[in-house]
């Protein structure tokens, strides 16, 4: 399935498209600095109020801030609120 | 809005610890168990709030990622209503409630009346109860256009009714009979006269002949406008041209001093009950008379006498029984002077009204008032002098017609 998305997302570049029009990269929008939102993604990996760990396959996404909440989250998208400071990746 | 939804479903405070706790979160998401106000208390332990609707798939999933769960509490209208179902008196009473507010809903509690002016809104209320609609009615009963049409009938001052029920109120809209307009008798003869003694400030003649001008005084019943007009003929003429008569009308405004006088004794009767009191009590049924008296020969000549009737229905019985309650309370009468201050403040009140009264049907206005009291022959008298200027015009007919009288026939009749 890795190789496939890796096939889908090539060919995605190659024809000058998002890479998340084919394949399974997770979009990531952030709102100011107080709303997080992920689409999709793999699950939780570590939940804190100042920091939360997602899993988004082949990396991993650390939002750190302060008085971090999970407000919504369903098997494919995940908000985050509370004040951000920042967003790291993780390979 | 979402915090509304969540009480109106239901929801269950719950605290999980596990090893690892965030799979349990994970599978949640993925089952579409839904999940928020998520706190870490530490490493191992999560409280959040589940929807109640998902607590068995929940308490299924905590199980399968080994996590213990505990459940806190309870909060929303579901988890409220299914504590009630062991409650049934009060679920009974509840319903007993409902049940008889929305029935008595149905019942007629207000009736409002609007549009009416001259007509009383009580003269309205007893025809419509003539009709059947009163406090108490029924709602759905009420059929608004007959019983409108059928009060109409009754009501003769009225020219329009519509009754509209929603929910407790009947609203019952009216128009009354607007008055036709006087028509002027154009061939009826007549002066315009004065009617006080005043100063002319305004004179406006619509027809007829003015015999004063604005600044002259004029004496109450004197003729200020005529409408017998001799025809003058050319200086030198031997021709006579006779006389012209109108209806004269105009307006006259004058400034006029008006005294108006109201006089009490300095004395007054005041009643002094003497604690005597008796009682009757009658029944009447049909045309019969049942008479229950206490014995009431003790009290004098002077009592007052308070009647209270009440209808009983009886069952069985189509017509009603009257009961008929007079209880009398005899007093004397005992003379006492006046409180002065207090009367003569009473009597200035009076005349001011009826200053505002004349001054209202002759459309004037005030101009400076000054009260006078004086006490004369155990009488106490208050005068109001004051000065207005009003409409002193009137209509006084002449008899005979209008027209032209020729000369040589004398002056027309005055």
């Amino acid at each position: 399935m890795e190789h496939r998305d890796g096939l889908l997302v090539r060919a995605a570049k190659m024809l000058d498209l998002p890479p998340d029009v084919f394949g399974n990269v997770p979009r990531m929008v952030i709102l100011g600095d107080g709303e997080f939102r992920m689409c999709p993604h793999k699950g939780i990996l570590a939940y804190g109020p100042e920091e939360i760990h997602i899993s988004a396959g082949k990396l991993v996404v650390r939002v750190s801030g302060e008085n971090l909440e999970l407000s919504a989250m369903t098997p494919t998208d995940l908000l985050i609120t509370g004040t951000l400071h920042g967003v790291e990746f993780v390979r | 809005m979402s915090k509304l939804f969540h009480l109106l479903q239901g929801y269950a405070n719950v605290e999980v610890c596990g090893a690892y706790p965030e799979q349990l979160l994970n599978r949640c998401a993925k089952e579409q168990v839904q999940f928020w106000r998520l706190q870490k208390l530490d490493g191992t332990t999560f409280r959040f709030r589940v929807r109640v609707q998902d607590l068995e798939k929940f308490r299924a999933l905590a199980q399968e990622n080994m996590c213990s769960l505990e459940e806190l509490g309870f909060c929303g209208m579901v988890p409220a209503v299914a504590r009630l179902k062991s409650r049934w008196g009060f679920l009974l009473g509840l319903a007993f409630c409902l049940f008889f507010s929305a029935w008595l809903s149905r019942f007629i509690w207000v009736i409002d009346v609007q549009g009416n002016d001259s007509v009383p809104s009580e003269i309205i209320l007893a025809e419509l109860r003539r009709q059947g609609v009163r406090i108490g009615t029924w709602g759905p009963s009420v059929l608004g256009r007959e019983v409108s049409n059928e009060a109409l009938r009754h009501l003769p001052d009225l020219s329009w009714m519509n009754i509209h029920v929603n929910g407790i109120r009947a609203l019952v809209s009216v128009r009354e009979v607007e008055e036709p307009p006087v028509l002027l008798d154009e061939d009826e003869p007549a002066d315009v006269a004065s009617l006080e003694d005043g100063v002319i400030v305004s004179l406006e003649v619509q027809s007829g002949r003015p015999l004063f001008q604005v600044g002259d005084a004029v004496v109450k019943g004197e003729t200020v406008i005529t409408g017998r007009m001799e025809l003058l003929e050319p200086e030198g003429s031997p021709v006579d041209l006779g006389w012209y008569v109108v209806r004269a009308v105009g307006s006259v405004r004058a400034q006029v001093t008006h005294a108006l006088e109201e006089t009490i004794p300095l004395t007054a009767m005041e009643k002094q009950y003497t604690g005597e009191t008796a009682r009757r009590i009658s029944l009447r049924f049909i045309q019969f008379h049942f008479n229950f008296s206490e014995n009431s020969s003790h009290i004098g000549a002077r009592y007052d006498r308070m009647t209270e009737t009440r209808m009983y229905t009886v069952p069985l019985l189509r017509q009603p029984v009257y009961c008929t309650t007079e209880t009398l309370r005899g007093y004397t009468l005992q003379e006492v002077p006046i409180d002065q201050a207090a009367e003569e403040a009473r009597l200035q009140a009076l005349l001011n009204g009826r200053l505002q009264r004349l001054m209202e049907a002759r459309d004037g206005e005030i101009l400076s008032t000054a009260f006078r009291t004086r006490i004369d022959g155990g009488c106490l008298t208050v005068t109001l002098v004051a000065d207005c200027v009003e409409e002193i015009g009137c209509t006084a007919v002449l008899p005979g017609e209008t027209g032209r009288y020729p000369g040589g026939q004398g002056a027309p009749p005055a």
